[in-house]
């Protein structure tokens, strides 16, 4: 937060960087709400133990061992992408849909997007995919 | 028979709750299977059986999972397995990629038709998904080389800090070793003097102390920096490392038999009280090594080797990241998406170049400053102690996992 105070009185242009292809999703509804919205969070994803050791998840484990475990860029793979994505559709509709609606941007930067907004300051919204172009 | 049945057991995870009875029935049948010699043939003769009653048979023959839409349902084929639909009429089957949705194709089912394959039996649903799988593993190379080059680059810093250790620890361990053997020499002279009066008994007692305390740190120093050389030299020696960590404690058994018998002469020529400081020293020190939860002499051969400690504590330093806002009012990045670590990688050897402006940090577990909680200035007007309260709903560090690491969140 000091960097930032020292960023806006240097005048620089600050900028958010957000999950390839999610430009603008993932922040939390209000500074206000963020605490409330990351504890939800928490909970929900600390469902997924308890999930990878379900009876379905296990019988789909051997189909699962098919798809590349390697990462890519984002640190994910084919194989987390799947289980995640099981693990949502295991999931309410109410949690499934707040989970995806805060997919975009790391658990860090929700409360940072929150802050700076909460402070006032603009910033501008970049994807992450034209760093790697750039760098 | 049991792929069969893994194929079609996805749809319940998929489509929600409502088929879990279903479902674990399916798990049950999959469980109760045939021996697994029998496996071969009696798939391809249910095969036989199924197309015969109208069935068609779709074979996921990607290396990627599919979704299949077809009569109403919802299923997913993982790679290498196939399933079967029922086939009453005819039919559009319509296939998606899993990782990617807009890759998709369509084909007509009709009675009669056995067998479909995903990479062949959709238009250029196939190709679209070779091609996907083509530029994802280009990506998974390229992040595999980043990798490995930073875990090379890291090795360079990390072996040209432990060099600079060694030249200091070589130009130090002759010092420590013979101020070590000074004060023992001393301590062993102090203990032999015999007190006359109170005075030179209070004065020999206190001299013994002071030539103890230097001496256990002259050997202490000495001894860590021996280990560090030693296990630089030939670190999977376990003797070396076991002799190199026993010898401090010999030494210092030694101290300590010194203040021992110094003890027993001081009360021996009666003045019992001036035994009382190298007693008490004697005592804790003994409690120390041998007593409690966890001794020191229970400790040897168990402590990771000091050098893997100097390795971590440069390791740690090379990574830790505090920004750098440059002058000027250009672009500086704000905030940055952790799991992204080859990108921030390159955001960082930017920074430190200083091309690029970043108010971001990184702080490893075990740095300076790593859980410190930044308190909300009054200003602010909000509650809580530090801005985990408002942030995060907690009162405690946040922090994300990041190359095994962790990236500080708030304070």
């Amino acid at each position: 937060m000091e960097n930032i105070e020292k960023a806006v009185a240097k005048g620089a242009e600050l900028e958010v960087y957000y999950f390839k292809g999610m430009v603008g999703k993932g922040k939390v509804n209000h500074f206000l709400t963020a605490g409330k919205e990351h504890l939800r969070r928490d909970a929900i994803s600390g469902q997924k133990k308890d999930f990878m050791k379900s009876q379905g998840f296990l019988a789909l484990k051997d189909d699962l061992e098919h798809l590349q475990k390697d990462p890519r860029g984002d640190s994910t793979s084919q194989y987390s992408r799947e289980v995640q994505r099981l693990f949502l559709s295991s999931l309410s509709e109410e949690d499934r849909s707040f989970m995806e609606a805060s997919e975009g941007l790391g658990n860090s930067q929700k409360a940072e997007v929150a802050w700076l907004e909460k402070k006032g300051y603009a910033y501008t919204e970049v994807d992450v995919s034209s760093w790697s172009h750039d760098s | 028979m049991a792929m069969e049945l893994r194929g079609s057991m996805v749809s319940p995870l998929v489509t929600g709750r409502v088929q879990v009875t279903g479902y674990q029935k399916l798990v049950q049948d999959a469980e109760g299977s045939e021996e697994p010699g029998s496996a071969h043939e009696s798939d391809a003769k249910r095969h036989a059986e199924k197309s015969q009653a109208g069935s068609v048979v779709l074979e996921n023959d990607l290396k990627a999972a599919i979704e299949v839409k077809f009569s109403g349902e919802v299923s997913v084929i993982y790679p290498s397995d196939h399933k079967f639909f029922d086939t009453t009429s005819e039919m559009v089957m319509q296939v998606s990629l899993r990782d990617d949705a807009s890759i998709s194709g369509t084909c007509l089912v009709f009675i009669g038709l056995s067998s479909l394959r995903a990479s062949e039996s959709f238009g250029s649903f196939g190709i679209e998904v070779a091609e996907f799988l083509q530029k994802e593993q280009l990506e998974v190379d390229r992040e595999r080389e980043l990798q490995q080059e930073r875990k090379e680059s890291m090795n360079h810093v990390i072996e040209e800090e432990i060099r600079a250790q060694d030249k200091t620890w070589c130009a130090a361990l002759p010092i420590l070793a013979f101020c070590g053997l000074l004060f023992s020499g001393l301590l062993v002279l102090c203990v032999s003097v015999e007190p006359q009066d109170w005075a030179s008994a209070l004065m020999l007692s206190l001299a013994v102390m002071l030539m103890f305390y230097c001496m256990f740190g002259c050997c202490a120093g000495t001894f860590v920096g021996l280990q560090h050389l030693a296990s630089q030299a030939a670190s999977h020696f376990a003797t070396a490392r076991f002799l190199a960590e026993l010898g401090p404690l010999v030494w210092i058994f030694l101290g300590f038999l010194c203040l021992a018998a110094a003890a027993v002469r001081y009360i021996h020529a009666g003045f019992w009280w001036s035994a009382l400081m190298p007693g008490l020293i004697c005592y804790c020190a003994s409690t120390f090594t041998c007593l409690g939860e966890d001794p020191a002499i229970l400790r040897i051969g168990r402590d990771p080797p000091i050098a893997s400690v100097f390795k971590r504590n440069a390791a740690e330093r090379t990574i830790v990241f505090r920004g750098s806002v440059l002058e000027g009012g250009g672009p500086c990045v704000a905030s940055w998406p952790g799991k992204y670590e080859s990108a921030w990688d390159s955001l960082v050897q930017g920074s430190r170049r200083g091309y690029v402006s970043a108010a971001v940090v990184f702080l490893p577990e075990g740095s300076e400053h790593f859980g410190h909680h930044d308190p909300i200035p009054l200003a602010e007007g909000l509650e809580g102690s530090c801005w985990c309260v408002p942030l995060y709903g907690v009162g405690v560090p946040v922090v994300d996992k990041m190359d095994g690491k962790h990236r500080e969140s708030c304070c």
